[in-house]
């Protein structure tokens, strides 16, 4: 089975996982052993390996990524990769929706005043002439 | 049926994994410097040393009991080998290296030729596991001497030793002189090298006694009739 995606796709999941070669993210690692919690300590270290097998295997440090690139890595290890990438990235999503939202209401306030001034300007432009 | 470990020999390989995680922080300066090969292996190493750790060895300190390994033997080979190799490398008297060398050796064969918790006690785990196969001693090759010397001491010599009772016992039936020699230099050497010290004419294993395993005192008395 052959898996290839896009490049813009490979793009967003180098600059992601970029993140994660910051050494400073082991150190949730070893709070997490400090604190005696194995289990999150345990899952830390799994998403970790994981995600530095896949920058080893498929996106070779983001060097060559203008280009599709084909998933070499092991189903399973794709399997949980993807899984977790794709429900960080909803969280994500509905996390910023509301400002998302905002944002957009500002958009179209903005538009208005914008075509508001633009039509007001033209009349009185006109009047003058 | 997974190789089993002793607690001790766990906390020997957890200890060096532990400072392996610490490459990470080499990683991101070689993948800058479009070192990526060496950042290929420092990024194999931390994952390994995870993968390891999270699956076998487990955090913290040691569990009370021996610790199963179930991880891949292609993982476990691949972690051992490095070990090995990063430990034989390490300069002075370090006598933890020398005993991680040799546990890295045993649980590689081990592995290889397929041993398992269920292997009599005395030859199929841990530093009982025969370094030098019965009837050979590495004459030609001075750290497989060494090595073969010190396991013997770790793990079947009886305490307190003297030298001479230690070289008829270790060496097979027959041994020729070179062997003798040989294995004499290895004890000299271990010793010059503070990994093994004389009290009088007893040989003894620069640790504190306590560490070799109730067990182990145990089985010694097995381990000299099997001769």
């Amino acid at each position: 089975m052959s898996i290839t995606i896009p490049a813009a796709q490979a793009q967003a999941l180098w600059r992601l996982f970029q993140d994660t070669l910051d050494p400073s993210c082991l150190a949730t690692l070893w709070r997490a052993v400090d604190r005696s919690d194995f289990e999150t300590a345990d899952r830390i270290a799994r998403e970790y390996a994981d995600t530095l097998d896949l920058l080893l295997e498929d996106l070779r440090w983001g060097v060559g990524l203008g280009e599709e690139v084909e998933l070499r890595s092991p189903p399973d290890l794709l399997h949980r990769v993807f899984t977790r990438v794709g429900e960080e990235a909803a969280e994500i999503r509905e996390a910023t929706e509301p400002e998302q939202e905002e944002a957009r209401r500002e958009e179209e306030w903005n538009r208005l005043l914008e075509e508001a001034s633009r039509d007001v300007l033209a009349v009185l432009a006109e009047g003058e002439g | 049926m997974a190789l089993a470990i002793a607690p001790a020999d766990r906390d020997l390989i957890y200890s060096r994994l532990k400072i392996d995680l610490y490459a990470i922080e080499d990683l991101m300066p070689s993948v800058e410097r479009g070192e990526y090969e060496e950042a290929r292996r420092l990024a194999s190493k931390v994952a390994d040393a995870l993968r390891l750790i999270a699956t076998d060895l487990r955090w913290g300190s040691a569990p009370g009991a021996e610790v199963a390994l179930c991880s891949p033997p292609d993982l476990l080979l691949r972690v051992l080998a490095r070990l090995q190799e990063e430990s034989a490398a390490q300069p002075g008297p370090d006598v933890v290296a020398l005993k991680l060398q040799l546990l890295c050796i045993a649980l590689r064969r081990a592995i290889e030729e397929g041993e398992d918790a269920d292997a009599p006690a005395g030859e199929g785990r841990g530093w009982k596991i025969h370094l030098v196969p019965r009837g050979a001693f590495p004459v030609a090759d001075e750290a497989q001497a060494e090595l073969a010397v010190f396991s013997y001491v770790l793990g079947e010599c009886p305490e307190g030793a003297t030298l001479a009772g230690l070289l008829a016992q270790m060496l097979p039936e027959g041994a020729s002189e070179a062997e003798r020699a040989a294995a004499e230099v290895a004890v000299k050497r271990l010793v010059a090298r503070g990994a093994l010290c004389m009290e009088g004419e007893r040989v003894l294993a620069c640790e504190p006694s306590s560490e070799r395993r109730p067990e182990d005192r145990r089985r010694q008395g097995g381990a000299d009739e099997r001769r």
